[in-house]
């Protein structure tokens, strides 16, 4: 025994020392450093780039939502030694193209996270919705497209952000189908929100939005919007209402006493801080509440 | 001029001007012909607002049911790429399915009871979507492949998509009438039968 042990000792030491040690390679392409304006983004690239020398990098501080947001010259200055940053382009993050312009970086590769994504429109307006980062679906989508673009940057890391992203889709897949299983026995199908944020993933869920309380993003309702809404629910019987976390809770105990409707809150994923799993987790949470609102509570 | 009885003619060459003239007419007829004939085969622009065909739908047109069915067939298509580009061809609906792949995965959600078919030749493959509620359209995820060595130089945009080997595929997800499968894929989708190829992002 002890001489089998030897021999695994001495035939593992000689292997070890006589296998090339990896050294690093002179023309290695530097670490990609990528930024990003969204929380859902930060999540999104950084399953991506797992494993890979890609720095994630949150523009904007954690606690401040994009809607609410001011540009200040530490932020900028963060733009400046990005290789690429990833956007919503589409109304959630307008400020970015003048930081971008103030950042004084002439290469900095813009990856538009909704270059490819269908748009659906906006409750009140013309405007097309732009919460499109709070979806199962669309972040399958937008991470491959985040991956293709990483790839074209880093042509040798390819086929490894390709498997990455595959690997994210299949959690977020699950999240989505164990929801959606619950779901389909769901005795109330349409419902009302408080913030027009939702629509990409009730749809996917398929969930019916029978209106949306605020007139615009990050807009408080008038009391004429507000008994508008108030008239709707009562109208049309709606008996669950979804709401935003930071929804004023004045206005949330009008339209609770007003309407035999319960209010169930919905992640907007839009603060705190962030982190790789910060997505799948809240959209997780959200699933529960949907299925909490709509199958459970109601039985 | 007679000279006994022969009759002597002389034949002068046609100006070089006339001759550039009636070439000139000769192009254009054909030019004029073969416009009337590929506009009488083809729709004419619908929406030129939006830059979409007569025989193209954008995604907002759809009802709510038909963005979800083309939002998950997109997702669909991405994956079928992803795969042909892993085994070097088109898997099959089962295997899609068992990874939870949509649309072909089981839809506990669908109301209307779509089936998806895979149907395939050499070089054209459908992944049809059939649903038992007769009202409701079917969904068609078209891939054509080239013919070996005929390499098409083409930007990438939304009907045409690299794979990794370099292959440049024509690809469209279409919303149309059918009710059984076919026999062979379709490769044309004709607009006077009521095909649209569904347009995700307006150019």
């Amino acid at each position: 025994m002890k001489l089998f042990l030897l021999l695994i000792l001495l035939f593992g030491c000689s292997s070890k020392g006589d296998q090339p040690q990896p050294k690093p390679e002179p023309d290695a392409a530097p670490r990609l450093r990528v930024g990003v304006t969204l929380h859902p983004y930060f999540s999104w690239t950084s399953n991506v780039a797992t494993g890979l020398d890609i720095e994630v990098v949150a523009v904007l501080p954690g606690e401040v939502d994009a809607g609410n947001y001011q540009p200040s010259p530490e932020d900028i200055a963060k733009l400046a030694k990005l290789d690429a940053i990833v956007i919503n382009g589409i109304g959630h993050d307008d400020f970015i193209r003048d930081m971008i312009k103030a950042s004084g970086n002439p290469t900095l590769v813009v990856i538009e996270a909704n270059a490819a994504t269908p748009l659906l429109p906006s409750a009140h307006g013309a405007a097309k919705n732009s919460h499109t980062f709070i979806s199962f679906t669309n972040a399958i989508q937008q991470s491959r497209q985040i991956a293709a673009r990483l790839g074209d940057l880093r042509p040798a890391l390819a086929a490894k952000l390709k498997a990455n992203t595959s690997t994210y889709a299949n959690k977020l897949r699950a999240i989505q189908s164990t929801a959606a299983k619950q779901l389909a026995a769901a005795k109330i199908k349409r419902v009302v929100t408080v913030h027009d944020g939702y629509s990409y993933l009730l749809q996917e869920l398929g969930i019916e939005l029978a209106g949306v309380v605020q007139p615009a993003h990050g807009l408080i309702p008038s009391a004429k919007e507000l008994a508008d809404m108030i008239e709707l629910i009562a109208k049309e019987k709606i008996r669950v209402v979804l709401t935003e976390e930071d929804f004023p809770d004045k206005l949330l105990a009008t339209l609770k006493e007003a309407t035999a409707a319960k209010v169930y809150v919905i992640s907007h994923v839009a603060t705190g801080a962030y982190t790789p799993d910060k997505f799948e987790r809240e959209m997780e949470v959200n699933a529960k509440a949907l299925v909490t609102a709509l199958v459970t509570d109601p039985s | 001029m007679r000279q006994g009885g022969v009759r002597t003619v002389s034949i002068q060459p046609p100006s070089v001007q006339r001759e550039t003239k009636a070439v000139a007419l000769a192009l254009l007829q054909i030019a004029v012909g073969s416009a009337i004939a590929i506009n009488a085969s083809r729709p004419s622009k619908a929406d030129p607002a939006s830059g979409l065909q007569a025989d193209e739908i954008g995604f907002g047109k759809l009802d709510a049911d038909d963005q979800r069915l083309f939002r998950a067939a997109q997702e669909g298509l991405t994956e079928l790429e992803d795969a042909r580009n892993a085994t070097g061809g088109w898997p099959a609906i089962a295997t899609l399915a068992t990874r939870g792949v949509p649309p072909f995965a089981v839809d506990p959600i669908d109301r209307y009871g779509y089936r998806w078919t895979k149907v395939s030749d050499k070089l054209v493959t459908n992944y049809l979507g059939i649903p038992d509620d007769a009202a409701r359209s079917t969904f068609v995820i078209g891939v054509v492949e080239p013919e070996p060595g005929a390499a098409e130089v083409v930007d990438e945009d939304d009907t045409h998509h690299k794979l990794t080997d370099g292959t440049m595929i024509h690809v469209g997800i279409y919303r149309g009438p059918l009710r059984a499968v076919p026999a062979t894929p379709i490769s044309q989708f004709p607009y006077g039968e009521g095909w649209r190829r569904i347009v995700g992002v307006s150019r």
